[in-house]
C-alpha cells in the first residue's frame, strides 16, 4: 500500500509517518488528552508508525506511556510505550492533529470515557465534527 | 486579583497556568496551522485585570509576531497568548481546554475565527464546548 499520512509539529522539527491509512481516531477525555486536544491513533514502532525530531518526554502517572513534544513550539506529537510486548514489538500511537486536515477529516471518531473507565468506548461522527 | 478568579486552568503537569477574572462570554476557535494543533478554545480579556498566565511558561513567536504563545516548559501544552507590548493595556487569551473543570466552561458557545486566510469570525454554529472535545 502506497498511501501515507504524515504530521509535523508547527515548526516542523518533530514528525511523524503513518503508512497506509489509519482506521479511526481516538478522543479522550482524561485530563490530559483534553488539555491537548489529542486525537490518537494507534499502532506499532517501526511498522506503521515512523517518527523523526529532538522531543522532550514526560511519564503519565502510571508511568507505561511517554508523552512527546517538540520543545520549542509544544506540539504533542506522539506517545510511546516504556515496555515492549513479549514479542518484541512496541506500541505508539500518533497525534492527528499534527496532519494536514484534509487528510484524516474523514476518520470515524473513537470516543473512550476515560474518567468512567469506559473503554474502548463508542464510534460517533469524523474528526471534521471536532476539528475547528 | 481581589475577588476569586471566575475561572482557572492548568496544563498537564501543573507547572503553569491561567486564570479569567470574568466567565467569557464565548470562546474562540481557529483553524490556523498553530491553533488546529492544539484546538484551541480561546476566552480574551485584558492582560492584569482581567486574568493572566501564571507560572514559567516558554515563549513562542511566529509570524507576525504581535503575540507571544506561551508554553509549558515541561509538558509542553498551549496556556495562551499575551500581546506584544506596545505600551498601554495589553490583551491575553487563555486557552480553555486547560480549563481545571471541564463542566465549568462545557456550555460556553465557540465562536469560529478563520485564521488560515481572511482572518474574520465566522457565523456561529449553535455549538458548545462540550460539543468539540471527547
Amino acid at each position: 500500500m502506497s498511501a501515507a499520512v504524515e504530521g509535523s509539529c508547527h515548526c516542523g522539527a518533530v514528525r511523524w509517518h503513518w503508512a497506509g491509512a489509519p482506521e479511526s481516531a481516538t478522543a479522550c477525555n482524561c485530563g490530559l488528552c483534553r488539555r491537548a486536544a489529542a486525537l490518537w491513533a494507534y499502532g506499532w514502532e517501526g511498522e506503521a508508525i515512523t517518527v523523526s525530531g529532538p522531543t522532550r518526554s514526560f511519564l503519565r502517572g502510571d508511568r507505561e506511556i511517554e508523552f512527546h513534544h517538540c520543545p520549542t513550539c509544544g506540539g504533542l506529537a506522539y506517545w510511546r510505550a516504556v515496555a515492549v510486548q513479549p514479542d518484541g514489538r512496541r506500541r505508539m500511537a500518533v497525534n492527528l492533529r499534527m496532519a494536514e486536515p484534509e487528510a484524516v477529516a474523514d476518520l470515524p471518531v473513537r470516543h473512550v470515557d476515560m474518567l468512567r473507565g469506559e473503554v474502548p468506548g463508542y464510534v460517533k461522527g469524523r474528526v471534521a465534527d471536532l476539528w475547528f | 486579583m481581589g475577588e476569586a478568579p471566575a475561572l482557572e486552568g492548568r496544563c498537564i503537569c501543573g507547572g503553569a497556568g491561567w486564570w479569567l477574572a470574568e466567565r467569557p462570554q464565548d470562546a474562540t476557535t481557529c483553524n490556523c496551522t498553530f491553533c488546529r494543533r492544539f484546538g484551541v478554545m480561546m476566552a480574551y480579556a485584558e492582560d492584569g485585570p482581567g486574568g493572566t498566565i501564571t507560572g514559567e511558561t516558554r515563549l513562542y513567536l511566529w509570524g507576525p509576531r504581535a503575540i507571544a504563545l506561551h508554553l509549558c516548559p515541561t509538558c509542553g501544552s498551549y496556556l495562551g497568548w499575551t500581546e506584544v507590548a506596545r505600551g498601554g493595556p495589553r490583551r491575553f487569551a487563555a486557552n480553555l481546554r486547560l480549563a481545571l473543570d471541564p463542566d465549568s466552561v462545557a456550555d460556553i458557545p465557540v465562536q469560529p475565527f478563520e485564521g488560515l486566510v481572511s482572518f474574520e469570525d465566522l457565523p456561529k454554529r449553535g455549538q458548545c464546548l462540550a460539543d468539540l472535545w471527547a
